[in-house]
């Protein structure tokens, strides 16, 4: 089996196999990447090269100004997932080891926002947040305030529904990685005297610990540079990055300054998901010391 | 150390009644197997005593202690898992020394006993190795060592050879048996495989299909003197023959049919099975001899037809269909390279057996 393998490997049919997977890589994340980079390091009007090598474009967006949204997207992103891992972590864990029957009910609820376009789901907000809706008429009807309060274009907003649309991408791995737990080893770490806090620590956080980082750096960072929310719940007092690129690219036309803010936001984003790492692997190590 | 014992237990899962007023008492510092087929509900019995399952009604006894809802990290009993259940992100060291560490001893302490049960089982050199790197035989070892460090009263395993292979099952069972002698701990062994159960067992019991106790006893009871044709059949492999009885002359007979009969051994409760329309027989394949020319000194005697001849090596089986249709097995020892006589297929042959050999059954 495996002697095949390499000789398919060795083989032409495996080059023309592989050789579309490659050109798409290729095409679409590689050469992007490396037009970015480039865009960064020159000057000139939108997409064209006037001048070709400079650290000019790096002198501007490393200001404070610039800086601070990049640090505002990271707090966004950081508290989005932890408050959505909080949240996730108990759903995940009852769906998985405590709901034995309406489970495939359950997952199919779950599975319901992923089959929304975020954008459905932000104008459905719109109408629960807004002047006229929903929250502000119960608020009044229960006479709890005298006029509709503004909920829109805030960050209450912004932080509320990125939590919402961005939850079951933190429950599904979760879930996932604790539904292949054994049962039998919660089972045998109670049998061999251990509480519910020991064996949760000790035995079911480790073993579910992939599933956690999954979701934490799926949502950590694509809500890092999210565009949408941002934009349409935040109005035009709330850079975030996403919505600042946007603003290079499109209104200011200046796609060398776009870029280098881009490599900059990377960079840090970079920087930042490292650290989260360092972080999970210090917990992994230290709940499998028993106290 | 301490014995077992269930009163009246009931159990069902959703409308599914495994266990209805099951009793069984474990005597303590046995090596007790709990024998039965697959979905008989051993291994509820089992998980109940373990505390992973409460019974519905009914009362399970450690020593003199009521433990029927005692939570499971309150029980002084620990169980060695049918697919090991080891601590996979935890290493061979770890793993023993888990149950040692929720009770907070000292790390020197620790160090001390893990050491010391490492030791017995010989996985000194694997200390530090994860179980994901070791054989199955050796992640066995871990977990009965995990069960075992903390001296529990009843130790509990659950098909614990099921993922070995034949040669090393039969290592690991002799070193069980030495193990229980060795810790004097109370062992129940769930299994299916009645070979296990006898080589191990100082008691065994033996449950039906509806979840009841068919009989108890030590191995040998059981195998010879089978209370029932399940037993009998479950245990070994077994012929029954089966017909009324008969009493004449002073001596009881088992007809087969209108003109063959046998002899039946006259103990315990024939009497009451005289009334009965149909009995049951059974005598034990390897107690039976085999010959084309007449052998004396026998009890019973039968003639029939070679239809199969199986070889196995240190014995052959040979399948006798009798007149009157019934197939009977016999185990005939290869003790010769070259037998004096050679029975070969469709040959006419004398089967002969001691009456005392064979048990009379009710059901």
């Amino acid at each position: 089996m495996f002697e095949e393998f390499k000789k398919l490997i060795k083989s032409e049919t495996y080059f023309f196999l592989i050789t579309p997977a490659y050109m798409w890589q290729i095409m679409f994340l590689v050469l992007p990447i490396v037009f970015v980079v480039v865009l960064s390091l020159s000057a000139g009007q939108g997409a064209h090269l006037v001048q070709s090598f400079t650290l000019q474009n790096f002198y501007e967006v490393f200001q404070l100004s610039q800086i601070r949204i990049v640090v505002r997207s990271i707090v966004l992103a950081s508290t989005t997932a932890i408050a959505s891992l909080f949240i996730a972590y108990p759903v995940a864990y009852f769906l998985a080891l405590h709901i034995k029957r309406f489970k495939f009910f359950f997952l199919f609820l779950l599975s319901i926002p992923f089959l929304i376009n975020v954008l459905v789901q932000v104008y459905a907000w719109f109408f629960i947040l807004e002047k006229n809706g929903v929250i502000n008429h119960v608020l009044m009807m229960l006479g709890l305030v005298e006029k509709p309060l503004n909920f829109l274009n805030s960050y209450f907003a912004i932080y509320l529904v990125m939590f919402h649309v961005y939850l079951p991408f933190m429950i599904m791995p979760i879930y996932s990685s604790l539904e292949k737990i054994d049962t039998r080893l919660i089972e045998a770490s109670y049998d061999l005297g251990a509480s519910f806090r020991t064996t949760f620590w000790n035995i079911i956080l480790p073993l579910s610990m992939p599933g956690v980082q999954a979701g934490f750096f799926l949502v950590y960072v694509v809500s890092f540079g999210e565009y949408v929310i941002p934009s349409l719940l935040g109005g035009l007092k709330h850079f975030f990055v996403g919505t600042l690129i946007s603003e290079y690219f499109f209104i200011g036309n200046d796609w060398h300054l776009g870029a280098a803010f881009i490599c900059l936001s990377c960079g840090i984003l970079f920087i930042s998901a490292i650290l989260y790492y360092v972080f999970f692997n210090k917990i992994t190590v230290r709940s499998k010391v028993i106290r | 150390m301490k014995s077992i014992k269930l009163v009246n237990v009931t159990k069902s899962f959703g409308f599914d009644l495994i266990l209805k007023n099951f009793n069984l008492e474990i005597p303590s510092g046995k090596f007790f197997a709990l024998l039965g087929p697959s979905g008989c509900g051993k291994t509820t019995v089992l998980r109940m005593i373990a505390g992973f399952e409460e019974p519905d009604h009914g009362e399970i006894y450690l020593g003199n202690t009521n433990i029927s809802h005692l939570p499971i990290n309150q029980r002084r009993v620990n169980t060695v898992f049918q697919n090991y259940a080891l601590f996979p992100h935890f290493n061979v060291f770890d793993n023993v020394a888990y149950s040692l560490r929720v009770k907070q001893f000292s790390q020197d302490e620790i160090e001390y006993r893990v050491a010391k049960m490492l030791k017995m089982f010989g996985l000194e050199q694997l200390k530090y190795k994860s179980v994901r790197q070791i054989s199955g035989g050796q992640q066995q070892r871990v977990a009965i060592a995990r069960a075992v460090i903390n001296e529990p009263d009843v130790l509990l395993l659950d098909e614990p050879l099921a993922a070995l292979d034949m040669r090393l099952r039969e290592r690991v069972l002799v070193e069980l048996i030495e193990l229980q002698e060795e810790l004097g701990m109370t062992f129940i062994y769930v299994t299916h495989d009645q070979t296990e159960a006898l080589t191990v067992a100082d008691q065994m019991a033996i449950m039906g299909k509806k979840g009841q106790i068919e009989q108890v006893g030590t191995p040998k009871e059981v195998y010879e003197f089978p209370k029932s044709t399940m037993v009998a059949r479950f245990v070994g492999s077994t012929n029954i023959l089966h017909g009324n009885l008969e009493f004449e002359h002073e001596t009881l007979y088992l007809y087969l049919d209108e003109k063959n009969r046998v002899l039946v051994p006259m103990v315990g409760n024939w009497q009451e099975l005289l009334k009965q329309d149909r009995v049951y027989l059974s005598i034990r394949p390897e107690k039976v001899e085999l010959s084309k020319s007449p052998l004396i000194g026998f009890t019973n005697h039968v003639v029939g037809t070679v239809s199969a001849i199986i070889y196995h090596g240190r014995s052959t089986q040979y399948n006798i269909a009798l007149v009157n249709g019934t197939v009977m097995q016999v185990f005939e020892q290869n003790e010769e390279h070259f037998p004096k006589e050679t029975i070969d297929y469709d040959d006419v042959v004398n089967v002969y057996w001691q009456t005392e050999n064979s048990v009379l059954l009710k059901s």
